[in-house]
């Protein structure tokens, strides 16, 4: 005690000496009100949790395409306008046809380079007959003619052979064809050749401001029939009027030229670790995918726009690689479930660059997706309950069960990279 | 459950880990309490808060160092949030300032106690006392006691020397009556 005295390094060794064993127990109310603050908090946490909205908020899951690899292209058969005429000019000889849009060339010149035997031009006479060919190719393509020039044509092919088109088939296609074409209806003429014979080439897939498509086609008497055309979602065909010679259908489809949209994809995920590197992930997400389709009509543009929405379940098993206080790496794989819940569809209509009508329609969707995914993560622990993460993941769409045409039955394999909160739950 | 099996516990929220956590430290950190606080109510609450912000934070203690002096680091610092938060003090004066400090000789009967110096030290004004134990008892300069309490390094430095010439002059005439009591 004597040292505190004497100089300044001696005092405060002193001091800390003197206080260094010091110790004190504390009343029992102290650990008491520690214990319930410590409580108030799990509570808290609990609170959060099953909060729901801002739990939802807090732990949103959002996932990123960023590999998405642009537009994606597709034509796509919207239903539009009824036909309730019949005219045609046409010969039931070959599995394709051409199609003039040039109303003066009834006498094309590139004609003359297929094999005169292959070539047909005749009239064909109304015949009371059940025809079901269905369209299985209907694109236009560009020919050489003579001249070396380019020149329009469609080719058209049947799932039935060649023999048995029959002219309602033919007829069909004329009247759609007619409905967009410039060409009237009485100057036009059809031309079967052998597919083999015709030099085809790639068609500039962005011109069609003055072709049409004919899809749906096929005649029945029965009052209902559903043709897959393409691969696309088409409409069943009825047959509203059998006194219509032909048993047409009473719908007709138009090319669309459509652009799938990257998906956006949120959603909340809590983890559950189960054994010292395994966790368990589930949770909830919503999905839209957008899909924008256009036409031409009569030099009319149509742009449809497909927002389909979907709530999925992803069920995931990770194993943490590395695993620290703060930092994880690791390996994820599972299952993603997807539900479509609804749709809307937009339809805007332009007279040149006016909009001339607008129209929204909803309806409920149907169907599931089914995916596998794998990935890798890392993951940051912010605390005990909440991370945050960046996973680069693969998914596989595997399964799609009465889904309509999206963009993720036309890629087959996904990559993304997810960003989020996650939930501790362990 | 030794020393790691308990952070790890703790870590988890394991409320038994807790509370054998508290029982091995907080005799000690009471002790670190009492110097900062002007009673022991009021070093009760620094002990209940800073075992509070000890449990919220133990998963940012990285094993390096003890892991004793790194709760006592926690409860120095909560022990200094809690004097600059009490109403009281919320404008604690670091101005020069005549000191007012309780004798507590009358109550020493023999040789001055580290209790009877602690009761002088808690008797001192909050900002003296702050600074005190941050510089004679903690280890801190003055240059880290200006940036912790937000005060100028002269500050510091002449607080702490008025403080400590209070004491010494307690201690001197504490040892001047020790001496005439034993002649």
């Amino acid at each position: 005690m004597g040292d505190l005295n004497q100089n300044n390094d001696s005092f405060e060794a002193g001091m800390q000496g003197m206080f260094s064993g010091l110790e004190q127990t504390a009343d029992a109310h102290v650990w008491n009100n520690i214990e319930a603050a410590l409580q108030q908090k799990s509570n808290r946490i609990i609170a959060w949790w099953w909060g729901g909205a801002a739990a939802a908020v807090l732990g949103a899951v959002l996932s990123v395409s960023l590999f998405n690899g642009g537009p994606y292209y597709e034509p796509r058969i919207s239903n539009y306008k009824s036909i309730n005429d019949l005219d045609y000019n046409a010969c039931p000889d070959s599995s394709v046809l051409e199609w003039s849009n040039n109303p003066s060339d009834n006498t094309r010149e590139h004609v003359d380079q297929i094999e005169p035997s292959s070539i047909h031009e005749s009239n064909i006479d109304p015949i009371s007959q059940i025809a079901v060919n269905t369209i299985t190719d209907h694109l236009p393509r560009v020919v050489d003619s003579k001249e070396g020039q380019k020149d329009k044509v469609m080719k058209t092919s049947f799932t039935d052979s060649p023999e048995s088109i029959d002219k309602m088939s033919i007829a069909g296609i004329e009247l759609a064809w007619n409905a967009d074409s410039l060409i009237p209806r009485d100057e036009q003429i059809i031309k079967v050749y052998d597919e083999d014979e015709i030099d085809w080439q790639d068609w500039d897939e962005k011109d069609y401001s003055d072709w049409g498509i004919a899809a749906n086609l096929g005649s029945s008497n029965s009052s209902e029939q559903s043709t897959s055309t393409f691969g696309y979602q088409s409409e069943g065909l009825t047959t509203q009027d059998n006194s219509m010679a032909f048993g047409m259908s009473d719908q007709r489809s138009i090319l669309q030229e459509l652009t799938y949209l990257s998906p956006f994809v949120v959603g909340v995920r809590g983890n559950w670790r189960f054994a010292k590197r395994w966790s368990i992930e589930s949770g909830l997400s919503y999905s839209l995918l957008p899909t924008v389709g256009e036409s031409f009509t009569n030099g009319d543009k149509r742009i449809n726009r497909y927002n389909d929405h979907f709530i999925g379940v992803p069920i995931l098993v990770n194993f943490n690689v590395i695993d620290r206080k703060r930092f994880a790496l690791y390996n994820s794989q599972g299952a993603l479930i997807e539900k479509g819940i609804a749709s809307r569809n937009t339809i805007t209509t332009y007279q040149g660059s006016e909009v001339e009508s607008k129209q929204i329609s909803k309806e409920p969707t149907q169907g599931w997706q089914i995916g596998a995914s794998v990935g890798v993560g890392a993951q940051y622990k912010i605390n005990e309950t909440w991370s945050l993460f960046v996973e680069p993941r693969v998914t596989s769409w595997l399964l799609n069960i009465n889904v309509q045409d999206n963009i993720r039955n036309r890629q087959a394999i996904w990559p993304t990279i997810d960003l989020g909160v996650r939930l501790n739950l362990d | 459950m030794d020393k790691q099996q308990l952070i790890e516990g703790c870590c988890k929220q394991d409320i038994r880990s807790q509370k054998a956590l508290y029982d091995w430290l907080h005799p000690q950190m009471l002790g670190v309490c009492m110097r900062y606080a002007s009673d022991r109510d009021q070093a009760q609450d620094m002990l209940q808060e800073g075992f509070i912000k000890v449990y919220n934070k133990i998963d940012t203690y990285k094993v390096v160092g003890a892991f004793e002096g790194w709760v006592r680091r926690v409860v120095v610092n909560s022990a200094l949030e809690f004097l600059r938060s009490q109403k009281n003090n919320s404008n604690v004066s670091f101005e020069d300032e005549s000191i007012m400090v309780v004798d507590h000789r009358a109550n020493a009967q023999d040789e001055l106690q580290a209790q009877d110096i602690l009761k002088t030290i808690q008797s001192l004004p909050t900002g003296y006392r702050m600074v005190f134990n941050l510089f004679a008892i903690e280890g801190y300069s003055h240059e880290e006691i200006a940036k912790e309490l937000g005060i100028s390094v002269n500050t510091s430095y002449s607080q702490y020397h008025r403080a400590k010439a209070l004491l010494q002059k307690i201690i001197e005439s504490e040892k001047k009556t020790v001496v005439k009591t034993a002649v």
